[in-house]
């Protein structure tokens, strides 16, 4: 398998530590306040509604709908240049209300992505320890 | 002690000077030698010496206060120095802070200047080839952005503007308008640096960068400076110019740094800033003469001139296709063309453009009888502020 050349998330950050070890296992776990039971994203260390430094990681189905999205044409970077055009959507995930994630839309030419378009999670293994969840058309995944 | 409110420095501070650098794609010359030459001008422009000046705000990037002052010799008399770092909207805070500090008295005469080689030096915010916004959110942007290949400011703001584009009809045309205006008040400009006027097929016909974005929906870096210098009112009296009073400013915030997560996509800090400058300035969307709209891309016009409230969210289209923001229109708009067209120096080229058309001194731009001119900044998507000037 060629090297994979593209900038890798930080995956031992303490913060998302536990987002990026689900990722590995192939579950989508988000923020959760265990106080007040809102849900958060970016992973931050207190609840912005009540104030509790208590969180837990909470697992979602990973289905969504595309929120929005971009399709980049031009490569910024040597590391996308065989990508070109590529997109990149935010989904709303149905069972996390508030709760939106950015990821590439995979398994779909990019002018077939729309929004409101339904799509799940696919995890990549993009290296031996890191994981990047994708999503990709719904009818593509089952 | 009696309790003071923001209403209370309505014209309680002016501009009185202001300096600008030539803008270029690659001036040769340091980030400091661009902001002493701005700043230079300015003292000058507002008829007074480097031994007046007690405050300092320097930009979010580019030089520091140590190193204007070292250089103007002044370290010992600097009585006041602030340096916001909420991007682009940094130069309004800053103005905001200086006007608060010369109301309270503890400083008199404040230079505000920015000064970047943004279109040449290593530190440019459009390179590729590293991350943007240092800081805090350095780290969302590393982690759960940049390996989906979200790097630059154009896609945040492309991906804004597709959301815009799916609710309320927006087209790419007229982001052309926006374009297309904005060019055409360059060319009136000697200092601009694009001035050949373009059409909507021109926009419509230059490369696709980042869907829904063309190339020419996007501003160009340039290196160059600007200053602005701020005192009290009843000194202003005896400035070379007529005096710009500060009628009305405010800053608001909008979930910065986070194009993904907000609960209004569309939400920025326009909507709270634009609310408190006017309740200073006691003024309202209908009393504006000029507004000079920060512009970083086309999409931004549209945008600000909905939060601010021009027109209701989701009208800016139509409000700019209908020509209501050209020079003969009723909101003449960013009438030196613009980080698009003019120069981008991250918002303080419409605030020395502001004053001028208050002054009467904007050239061929001039709007007639302009009396109340609004200028707005913008940075990290987020955080703005907005300024009310007037004769």
């Amino acid at each position: 398998m060629a090297a994979y050349v593209k900038p890798l998330p930080e995956i031992e950050w303490p913060m998302a530590r536990e987002f990026w070890a689900g990722c590995k296992r192939h579950e989508l776990l988000l923020q959760q306040c265990q106080d007040c039971g809102k849900f958060r994203w970016y992973p931050q260390p207190m609840c912005p509604h009540c104030h509790s430094m208590n969180v837990k990681w909470t697992r979602s189905n990973g289905s969504g709908k595309v929120y929005s999205y971009v399709i980049t044409r031009r490569a910024f970077g040597e590391a996308w240049h065989g990508d070109v055009p590529f997109t990149i959507a935010v989904v709303e995930l149905d069972d996390v209300p508030g709760v939106r994630l950015m990821a590439n839309v995979v398994r779909c030419n990019p002018d077939d992505v729309s929004i409101g378009m339904t799509v799940e999670v696919v995890f990549d293994d993009v290296t031996d320890d890191v994981t990047l969840p994708r999503f990709a058309p719904s009818n593509k995944v089952r | 002690m009696k309790t003071s409110k923001s209403a209370d420095l309505r014209d309680k501070c002016a501009i009185v000077g202001i300096g600008e650098t030539n803008y270029s794609k690659n001036s040769g010359r340091s980030n400091l030698a661009l902001g002493l030459e701005a700043a230079l001008k300015a003292i000058e422009d507002a008829g007074l010496t480097v031994k007046d000046i007690d405050g300092i705000v320097p930009g979010f990037i580019g030089p520091t206060v140590k190193q204007y002052a070292s250089n103007l010799g002044i370290d010992q008399q600097i009585k006041f120095t602030v340096n916001p770092s909420i991007g682009g909207a940094s130069q309004g805070a800053g103005i905001q802070a200086a006007a608060a500090a010369i109301y309270a008295g503890i400083a008199t005469n404040v230079l505000c200047v920015f000064a970047f080689n943004g279109a040449s030096s290593r530190g440019r915010i459009s390179r590729t080839d590293r991350m943007v916004n240092p800081g805090m959110s350095a780290t969302y942007r590393r982690d759960f952005e940049l390996p989906y290949g979200f790097k630059i400011p154009a896609q945040w703001f492309a991906l804004i503007c597709k959301r815009h584009m799916h609710e309320f009809g927006t087209t790419s045309r007229q982001l052309g308008a926006v374009a297309v205006t904005l060019r055409k008040h360059a060319s009136l400009n000697d200092k601009a640096r694009y001035r050949t006027p373009i059409s909507i097929e021109d926009h419509q016909n230059s490369p696709m960068i980042v869907d829904p974005f063309h190339l020419l929906d996007f501003s160009m870096e340039t290196d160059g400076g600007a200053a602005v210098l701020v005192t009290s009112s009843e000194r202003a009296r005896n400035a070379r110019h007529r005096p710009v009073y500060i009628m009305g400013i405010g800053e608001g915030h909008y979930f910065a740094d986070d194009v993904v997560n907000k609960p209004d996509f569309f939400g920025t800090g326009h909507r709270e800033a634009a609310h408190r400058a006017f309740a200073m300035a006691g003024v309202t969307t209908r009393d504006i003469d000029v507004a000079e709209i920060y512009d970083g891309f086309t999409f931004h016009v549209i945008s600000h001139l909905e939060e601010i409230g021009f027109c209701k969210r989701g009208e800016g289209g139509p409000f700019v296709e209908e020509g209501h923001i050209g020079l003969d229109g009723d909101l003449p708009t960013t009438t030196h063309g613009g980080c698009l067209s003019h120069a981008h120096l991250s918002g303080m080229s419409h605030i020395v453009e502001a004053v001028r058309q208050t002054r009467g001194e904007a050239g061929r731009a001039q709007v007639k009888d302009a009396e109340i001119v609004l200028v707005n900044t913008e940075g990290n998507v987020g955080d703005a502020t907005v300024i009310i000037l007037r004769r």
